[in-house]
């Protein structure tokens, strides 16, 4: 029975166009004219207890308006969810307390007053027994380093601690479920590990299950076994990550600048995508081609001055996969 | 019962906030000595050339607006927050309390506290006493009663209305404009001005519509023994604790009501 | 100057965007003339003899100076502006740009006040005229002098808001002192009560300060309570106002300036 299941949800909104120039300014006035957005279309999926999922996609892709639904915050336009055998939006009391959220943009804690104060308050508000709230205080300020900080108001601190704090107050009631919405953006380094480290932590002893979206593959590729990749509010796939990697993030892209200007050439098990200046750009399969010798190739024909290695932007990966669904659903649905 | 001790512990972190900025709330201080100042100076320039205003003379207009500034100022200080439920909406404050375990209107009114109602209370009340002086008003029992009761409904009232206009925010998106032009017939203008002044229209207004007049003008005239059992509206000096049910009724109303809307369309 | 003029530009269509706000604010205006109408209606009924002008005179005066607040109040934003600048720290863009200041508001401004006057102090005007019996100027000479007072009166309010709005720079909680100044101004610029009927002290007070160029100069003209002589006087003490309080802008921004530049916000 899964925990989370979500299906055929859509979502779509109501937005005012906002006209230009002056008679537009004046049409604004009097008249406004809407737009309608699908901000997520059909989507379904089912999420087992204590699995790590990653929700991945660019921006506006309807990953946040997802999480809100899954939440309670939204109602969707139509479909049905239902996580741990509620509606998240009608038993939305009764829901809250089984769940923990994380807001990357917002906290969920109170601003101008030390970390410790919030999380009292929201022992009270959830109605954490003492002994609970105590280990878990405990065992958070070990593992998140919160010990440094929990007496800061939440105003002074660096974003990377504010996340550090806000997963803890998430947890402090034990929810079966966490909800992450893009948590590490801006986030440092060092925070950066330390709440990966945790999220594994918690899941594999306490088996809270998480969904996480972001649109940093790296984030996935540490944490996730499983990953979602939203687009345009459609779901494109949802499957192992072993399998995107294999499949469709096998690209790489070798910049390299040489220190002459010279004329295009081609190369074994690599193709010329790019020729700008004294800059080329080789396209290449990273499990078929050897980075290495590739570079050792071209430096014994050309000098090379300077060049990088780059993963595909995860929107071509997606571009790929979206092609790929296309065609393989057949011109019927495409 | 519980609520109500969750809602304390809101407030206090919401009074725990406020007080890092000591510095901020003594030129509130002077904010408030100024604005209203400014408000009873008219009124003296005014009633030192006229002698009275409608059949109420200085110490009486002085006597409306104390009880006027102290029931706002109770509602200034737990509520005026409110106005801005646009605000909270669209940085996503308001999110946050869909996600708790907590119904998000007894985290809305617990979410802030205006310290300078303080000041605008010291100096309702200051009105209150220097006009009670000067006008040699002695009040027995009941008369203290009600009058301690009509602050507190007072501030009831005021949070009706604001609630009620603030709800609109579910739908537009924006609420501190409309709150402010609503209570324009507040400010400035029931605020010190008896009702005599107005016309019938403008009357029936604020006692049927927006029902300001219930704020303060009702009940002072009573107090003040401007109105005896036999005069037609005798009655409506003793309406304020009706008013305020009936309003906060509704505007919980409006408010369950914008709530749902939001959930099915906010964004 | 085409400069000014693309700021002026954009502020007005920055302001056109909000539609809900275009019709809360004439209801805002009625309501503010109308509790004017009654009061002064009221006391004219008490005392017609203590007033020196016509009953029509006593509406216009009370009716107006309630609507020109409401449209002068954009030059508010001059005020919110410096104050939004320091409070984020976003001042330091404002030292880094090869722009004058004073210059730079101003231009802004007189958008937003161009919008104001067409969306606030027009309409309120004609339902002003409609409901409330509002009569214009009773000779058209008295209606150019009174518009040419309207633009030295928004000056001298332009200026008084960047001043106070300067005060930030200095103070941090600058927010209060700001209403403070508000208050202030509507006391002495003869908004709440007409000047004539200060008491001795208040009104030679009154006299001495800036404030008073904002309504009370403007809204004599209108109803035509000052001789041609007069007003041209009355102009000419706008403009001197005027003139003092810009130079006071620029010295209180150059030396605001290199506050900032020094302390760093």
């Amino acid at each position: 029975m899964p925990l989370i299941q979500v299906q055929s949800v859509t979502k779509q909104f109501r937005r005012r166009l906002r006209r230009e120039g002056f008679r537009g300014a004046l049409s604004n006035l009097f008249l406004p004219k809407y737009e309608a957005i699908t901000a997520v279309d059909q989507v379904s999926f089912a999420i087992q207890a204590g699995e790590i999922v990653g929700y991945i996609g660019p921006n506006g892709a309807g990953k946040s308006t997802t999480i809100k639904m899954l939440s309670g915050i939204l109602v969707p336009t139509s479909g049905a969810i239902e996580v741990l055998g509620l509606i998240p939006s009608r038993q939305r009391k009764q829901y809250a307390r089984q769940i923990g959220v994380v807001f990357g943009q917002r906290t969920s804690l109170w601003w101008d007053v030390p970390v410790i104060d919030s999380f009292h308050l929201l022992r009270d508000i959830y109605k954490v027994p003492e002994a609970q709230f105590r280990r878990n205080l405990e065992l958070f300020s070990d593992l998140l380093g919160l010990g440094g900080f929990i007496h800061v108001p939440v105003r002074q601190l660096s974003l990377g601690q504010r996340v550090l704090a806000d997963i803890a107050a998430a947890l402090l009631h034990d929810p079966a479920i966490l909800f992450l919405d893009e948590p590490t953006i801006g986030v440092d380094v060092v925070s950066k590990e330390r709440l990966r480290g945790f999220l594994r932590e918690i899941n594999q002893a306490r088996k809270v299950t998480i969904l996480l979206t972001t649109h940093d593959m790296n984030e996935i590729e540490k944490l996730c076994s499983r990953v979602l990749i939203i687009d345009h509010g459609r779901i494109l796939y949802d499957g192992n990550l072993e399998d995107i990697r294999t499949r469709y993030a096998s690209e790489r892209l070798l910049a390299i600048e040489f220190e002459a200007a010279i004329p295009d050439f081609s190369l074994d098990g690599a193709l010329l995508k790019r020729s700008q200046g004294r800059k080329k750009w080789f396209a290449f399969n990273r499990f078929e081609t050897s980075v290495p010798s590739l570079i050792a190739t071209i430096n014994l024909k050309y000098p090379v001055a300077d060049l990088t290695v780059t993963e595909p932007e995860i929107e071509d990966v997606i571009r790929l996969i979206y092609q790929d669904q296309a065609g393989r659903m057949g011109p019927a649905q495409g | 019962m519980d609520t109500l001790r969750i809602y304390f512990k809101l407030v206090g972190i919401a009074v725990k906030s406020m007080t890092q900025f000591r510095l901020d709330f003594l030129v509130g201080v002077i904010g408030v000595i100024a604005q209203n100042g400014v408000n009873l100076l008219a009124i003296g320039v005014i009633l030192g050339r006229f002698h009275d205003l409608a059949g109420w003379t200085v110490w009486e207009i002085v006597f409306l607006y104390g009880i006027w500034m102290v029931g706002n100022s109770l509602y200034s200080l737990l509520f005026l927050h409110l106005t801005f439920l646009d605000e909270y909406i669209i940085e996503g404050t308001f999110d946050r309390f869909l996600v708790r375990p907590l119904s998000p209107f007894l985290q809305l009114i617990g979410e802030a506290v205006n310290m300078n109602g303080i000041a605008d209370a010291i100096f309702g009340l200051a009105c209150l006493g220097l006009s009670m002086a000067n006008l040699g008003l002695a009040l027995n029992l009941i008369q203290w009663a009600y009058m301690c009761a009509v602050l507190l409904c007072a501030a009831l009232i005021e949070l009706g209305i604001t609630l009620f206009f603030a709800s609109t925010a579910f739908w537009t998106g924006r609420s501190g404009a409309l709150i402010n032009t609503v209570n324009q017939v507040n400010w400035n203008m029931t605020q010190q001005y008896p009702l005599e002044m107005f016309g019938r229209g403008f009357r029936l207004f604020v006692t049927c519509f927006i029902p300001v007049a219930f704020l303060n003008y009702y009940p002072a005239r009573w107090l003040l023994g401007k109105i005896t059992p036999g005069d037609p509206g005798y009655f409506l000096s003793f309406l304020s604790p009706l008013v305020a049910l009936l309003l906060l009724s509704a505007a919980r109303l409006v408010w369950a009501k914008g709530l749902r809307q939001y959930t099915s369309t906010g964004s | 100057m085409k400069l000014f003029l693309s700021f002026t530009r954009l502020e007005f269509l920055a302001a056109s965007m909000y539609r809900g706000e275009f019709w809360l604010r004439i209801a805002n205006n009625l309501v503010v003339m109308y509790g004017a109408y009654w009061l002064w209606n009221t006391l004219y009924d008490r005392q017609p003899q203590i007033f020196t002008i016509s009953r029509e005179q006593m509406l216009a005066y009370g009716m107006l100076a309630m609507l020109m607040d409401t449209f002068f109040s954009a030059s508010n934003h001059v005020r919110y502006y410096i104050m939004g600048q320091v409070r984020t720290g976003a001042i330091q863009m404002d030292l880094l740009r090869p722009l004058d200041l004073v210059f730079h508001l101003l231009a802004r401004n007189s958008g937003q006040m161009i919008f104001s006057v067409l969306t606030q102090g027009l309409p309120g005007f004609l339902a002003g005229a409609l409901f409330l019996g509002l009569r214009p100027p009773s000779n058209l000479q008295d209606g150019l002098l009174f518009l040419l007072s309207l633009l030295l009166a928004y000056l001298v309010a332009f200026t008084l808001n960047f001043l106070v709005g300067m005060v930030a720079v200095y103070v941090t909680e600058a927010q209060r002192i700001s209403w403070a100044y508000y208050a202030l101004l509507r006391f002495f610029s003869g908004q709440a009560v007409p000047l004539w009927f200060f008491p001795p002290f208040l009104a030679q007070i009154a006299y001495l300060l800036p404030f008073r160029c904002i309504i009370a100069v403007p809204l004599s003209i209108y109803i035509g309570q000052l001789s041609f002589q007069e007003a041209l006087s009355a102009l000419g003490l706008q403009a001197l106002w005027a003139a003092a309080l810009l130079a006071a802008c620029q010295l209180t921004w150059y030396r605001a300036h290199t506050r900032l530049t020094v302390q760093g916000g």
